[in-house]
């Protein structure tokens, strides 16, 4: 009987201890639909454009999403804008410069003052921005949504088991804080860039 | 030819291409911005209900080309003026 109970009691602990892992999320997405985009005031229009090359893997523990991790990989080749000759200058040596500075990344150290309701985390991230080859620490106002089991019916199969992790963030940068013409065409480009993160990680269960 | 029919056909030129550049803009949608290489479209994706964006690959043209357009009916009408008839020169008394 006690032998019973000590094997009920551990299958019950190892399943609670499975149940509240932290679960890896890759955002390489499968539908190819994670972009961010990215806006700034200039002359005549605010010039407005994607990035769709979005890697990068987040460990999501749904029972305490306070302790999130990971880090977004952006490749830079990958920013658009509508305008060819403008998309030329932006990956250009003057500006990103893209075949020096492959990557823009955002690793997450902390999320601080979480709160959860419905499966949806509100939270302040803190995380280590870079561009152009410059790193530095940045807030940015997150929300989280866990989905579980919601993997299979994103890509129309509902027998694969997986869940959906999906980051919701806007924050501004100052393009000359990370060397980006700093002083420079400033009256013709506006210095502040607004960018606006809305991105799905799957983690499918084998 | 003659400097007067010469004068005559790049006005009409400078015309055709100022009423040329302004009709093609508008039929093309008046964009009031830059030219669009790619037009970005609006999606969403329903399971997670994020909006993002695709691009087709076509062209709109916005008030560059139109102030191309302009700028060349401009040079047109300027040039014409360049082949304008010998003006008589004034009786003396």
């Amino acid at each position: 009987m006690k032998t019973s109970l000590l094997i009920c009691a551990t299958s019950l602990g190892l399943a609670a201890s499975l149940a509240a892992a932290p679960i890896s999320f890759d955002f390489k997405d499968p539908k190819g639909v994670n972009a961010i985009q990215f806006s700034l005031d200039s002359v005549l229009e605010p010039i407005a454009g994607t990035a769709s090359g979005i890697t990068g893997k987040v460990s999501f523990d749904p029972a305490n999403p306070g302790a999130t991790t990971g880090k977004i990989n952006v490749a830079t080749k990958s920013l658009v804008v509508p305008n060819s000759m403008m998309n030329g200058h932006l990956l250009g040596e003057g500006w990103l410069n893209a075949p020096a500075n492959p990557e823009i990344t955002f690793e997450l150290t902390t999320l601080a003052g979480a709160k959860t309701a419905n499966n949806v985390t509100s939270a302040i991230a803190t995380g280590k921005f870079t561009l152009k080859g410059v790193t530095k620490e940045i807030k940015v106002p997150v929300t989280i949504t866990y989905l579980p089991d919601a993997f299979g019916k994103r890509i129309n199969k509902p027998e694969i088991k997986g869940d959906l992790l999906v980051l919701r963030g806007e924050f501004t940068i100052t393009r000359g804080d990370y060397g980006i013409q700093p002083g420079q065409n400033e009256d013709k480009v506006n210095t502040e860039i607004k960018l606006s993160l809305a991105v799905v990680g799957s983690a499918p269960k084998a | 030819m003659s400097k007067p029919a010469f004068r005559s056909i790049l006005a009409a030129g400078a015309l055709l291409t100022l009423l040329g550049s302004i009709g093609y803009w508008l039929a093309m949608g008046a964009h009031r911005g830059w030219s669009q290489h790619r037009v970005p479209v609006s999606q969403t994706d329903e399971v997670t209900g994020i909006a993002f964006t695709t691009y087709e690959n076509r062209f709109v043209p916005g008030i560059d080309v139109l102030g191309a357009g302009v700028a060349l009916a401009a040079f047109f009408f300027a040039l014409s003026f360049i082949f304008r008839s010998p003006q008589p020169l004034p009786s003396t008394p």
